[in-house]
């Protein structure tokens, strides 16, 4: 396989970034070559063009990055209720999972919670990370509700563990669904 | 005349855009694209055309696949996605809204004054 003439001005790229760039000044070079330059010419002049390799690579990875992502633009307001909702909910969580006498449906609402919100945080990709984490919660808030009130239908005893009454779980659930739904709302907006 | 750089960079999105409208592309040919259609006078250094890409593509705006150039070389086209869309009619609201400012100004300006400031009453 012959070595590519920008092998050099390459070396040390991403594999996928260094490939689109040599098609770039393969083609830049060969436009030179047809407009009668020589090819040391044809080489530099495709590589001013261009521009410095390494930097163009470093700006486009920037670029990448999902935090600098468009759909994640939030507005301040947003971005505060955003974290006092976030910190609201992991206040919560902390009561729930330091439960002073800890239950199997204390213990399954804390997995419930976690599990749900570390899933949606995980599924909902290219957002803001607090973003992710705050629709998780919401929707953890709203499978822990669930399996509470599971739970409950077979071991009244859950009221006490968890300190919280069936309307009480019910307004939880309800205000997870309702918020959750509002940030992915607001996710899809601001797209 | 040439466009300036902030300009430029405000208007660079919008370009890709409309350009991958009329069917997928590569970083070359969207350059030479933008060159042809604005007579030489936009000057995009070709570096920049590829931050704007990854950036176009994390956000879920445009869609990459590799293919092979005809002479065997790997490649990477960009085609829109339906997202785009909406995107591109918000887009080219804001810059006919931009568009309509700037030429009433401008009329105003262009046109003549009574000695108070006011515009003269057309004739």
């Amino acid at each position: 396989m012959n070595a590519s003439p920008f092998s050099l001005d390459l070396a040390g790229l991403p594999a996928p970034l260094a490939a689109e760039l040599e098609d770039h000044l393969m083609e830049s070079l060969e436009a030179g070559l047809r407009s009668g330059i020589s090819f040391e010419e044809a080489r530099q002049s495709a590589l001013r063009s261009l521009g410095e390799p390494l930097e163009v690579a470093r700006r486009c990875l920037r670029e990448s990055d999902p935090r600098k992502s468009r759909r994640n633009s939030m507005t301040p307001p947003q971005r505060v209720a955003l974290v006092g909702w976030l910190l609201l909910g992991i206040g919560f969580a902390s009561r729930v999972c330091a439960a002073s006498d800890p239950s199997h449906g204390s213990i399954a609402a804390c997995v419930g919670l976690s599990v749900g919100s570390l899933a949606m945080a995980l599924l909902i990709r290219r957002a803001w990370i607090p973003l992710r984490l705050a629709i998780g919660l919401s929707l953890g808030l709203t499978g822990m509700a669930a399996v509470a009130f599971l739970q409950s239908s077979w071991h009244p005893w859950i009221h006490s563990s968890l300190a919280l009454t069936p309307a009480a779980l019910g307004t939880l659930a309800l205000f997870g669904a309702l918020s959750g739904g509002a940030l992915t709302a607001t996710h899809r907006r601001t797209a | 005349m040439k466009i300036n750089k902030d300009l430029n960079a405000a208007s660079a999105s919008a370009i890709v855009l409309g350009i991958l409208q009329t069917g997928e592309s590569y970083g070359y040919a969207i350059v030479q694209k933008v060159r042809e259609l604005s007579g030489g006078e936009v000057e995009w250094t070709d570096g920049m055309l590829y931050p704007i890409l990854h950036r176009l593509e994390a956000d879920g705006l445009i869609l990459a696949r590799w293919g092979e150039s005809e002479t065997g070389r790997k490649r990477k086209y960009y085609q829109l996605t339906l997202q785009a869309r909406p995107v591109m009619e918000d887009d080219r609201r804001q810059w006919q809204t931009v568009h309509a400012i700037l030429n009433r100004l401008w009329a105003t300006e262009a046109s003549p004054r009574s000695p108070g400031g006011a515009p003269a009453p057309a004739v």
